[in-house]
């Protein structure tokens, strides 16, 4: 049993930048890590909220058709101590997260790892570009 | 930043208290008082603690500890199986009931992981425990006061404390704490390790100050789910910038459990199912 506990501890400290805030509030077992995806689109919201923040992203799928993904995040008062603020993500910015979504599909999800349209990561102690 | 060389503590505080008062005594009654305020300053000793402590794995160059790497737990053999089969669900995409995932206190010993800061506020009769996860405050009475014949049970419990000079120097060093009259649900942690469903829980603490940057707490766990005393030794760190926030779990939790089931909610209120076969929800509004 412990053995399946130990990897998760350490690929938490090989990521350095996520605190243990991470897993602070639930276990995020409602979401497959195992099928994470990139997914590309425009923000329509940015929630900088406890116990989660969230991105409200608009996605274009490829019959042209758009849907709206509710992305968690961590919490307000772990991700501000990195460096994001209310104002890091603004409506229309166009990004890419990587997505875990939830087992049962649906346009929800666990996100990480936000990028710009270019690819640039974004790192929010540099701030927005001008 | 923080300061490391305080200027203003409780001992200056209590100290003055004393002089002050020894300032309205008669002086033939001066010399006595003296003894007597001297006798009090005698039991004022009182580390500085001050600042804003967080466990070690929020930064990659502290050692891990706690839970996640001293376990395995030893469970009775009921309370393992039961453990295994919340990580089998989970592993087959069924949350398990976390109550904090519901907003509750995560309770003791959850609390005392401190995975966002805490802070010790210490006076002679309580040390205070702020824990910036729900913004809860932790109450330790070390005022020599006995256990009460009944309180109500609370996730953090009631707690009676008692400062410890282990060096001989003059000022406590270590603060034991015994925990009792807590209420479930509760867990040790994320990792699910489940207490007794009697909620009988007894926590010792002995909490001390290893350095200038790091606290320790050696977390002894005594439940009926065990099968001997647990002891969990939990390191902080002392964070160089100091940030305070607001933690209201209420404010935007997306995840909802009704009956047994889990569902997580979308921007369009929408609750979207966390399993296969569960149905989603769409509320008409």
């Amino acid at each position: 049993m412990f053995k399946r506990v130990f990897p998760q501890t350490i690929i938490l400290i090989s990521l350095g930048v996520f605190s243990m805030a991470t897993s602070a509030h639930h276990s995020r077992a409602m979401f497959d890590f195992d099928s994470a995806m990139d997914l590309s689109g425009t923000v329509v919201q940015w929630q900088f909220t406890n116990p989660h923040v969230f991105i409200i992203l608009e996605v274009t799928e490829a019959d042209g058709s758009k849907s709206q993904w509710t992305l968690e995040g961590f919490g307000a008062n772990s991700v501000y101590r990195q460096g994001w603020t209310p104002e890091s993500l603004q409506p229309g910015d166009n990004i890419i997260v990587n997505v875990a979504p939830l087992f049962a599909g649906g346009t929800g999800g666990s996100y990480s790892n936000v990028r710009w349209a270019d690819g640039t990561v974004y790192d929010p102690r540099d701030g927005r570009p001008e | 930043m923080m300061n490391s060389k305080p200027s203003f503590t409780s001992k200056t505080v209590f100290t003055g208290i004393v002089v002050l008062s020894l300032g309205a005594c008669a002086p033939e009654q001066s010399a006595d008082m003296q003894a007597a305020g001297d006798a009090v300053e005698t039991q004022m000793q009182y580390p500085d603690w001050r600042g804003q402590w967080n466990q070690h794995m929020q930064r990659l160059e502290w050692p891990t500890n706690g839970y996640e790497v001293d376990g395995p737990p030893p469970l009775t053999a009921e309370y393992m199986a039961r453990w295994e089969e919340t990580h089998a669900r989970a592993d087959a995409g069924i949350p398990p009931d976390e109550p904090t995932q519901r907003c509750l206190p995560q309770g003791m010993p959850r609390i005392m992981k401190a995975v966002y800061p805490m802070e010790f506020i210490i006076t002679p009769e309580t040390t205070y425990i702020y824990a910036e996860w729900n913004s809860q405050f932790r109450r330790i009475y070390t005022d020599g006061r006995d256990w009460p014949g009944y309180t109500l049970p609370s996730f953090n419990g009631y707690s009676i404390g008692e400062w410890h000079d282990q060096d001989g120097d003059g000022t406590y060093d270590m603060l034991s704490v015994e925990t009792r009259f807590l209420k479930g649900p509760r867990l040790y942690d994320g990792q699910w390790v489940p207490f007794h469903d009697n909620n009988e829980t007894v926590i010792l603490e002995e909490i001390s100050r290893v350095d200038e940057n790091t606290m320790m707490n050696v977390v002894t766990s005594i439940d009926g789910a065990l099968t001997g005393p647990w002891e969990v030794t939990q390191y902080y760190g002392r964070e160089e910038e100091v940030i305070w926030q607001e933690y209201a779990c209420a404010e935007n939790n997306s995840q909802l459990r009704l009956g047994d089931e889990w569902y997580f909610i979308t921007e369009d209120g929408s609750l979207e199912p966390t399993r296969e076969g569960q149905p989603r929800l769409v509320p008409e509004f």
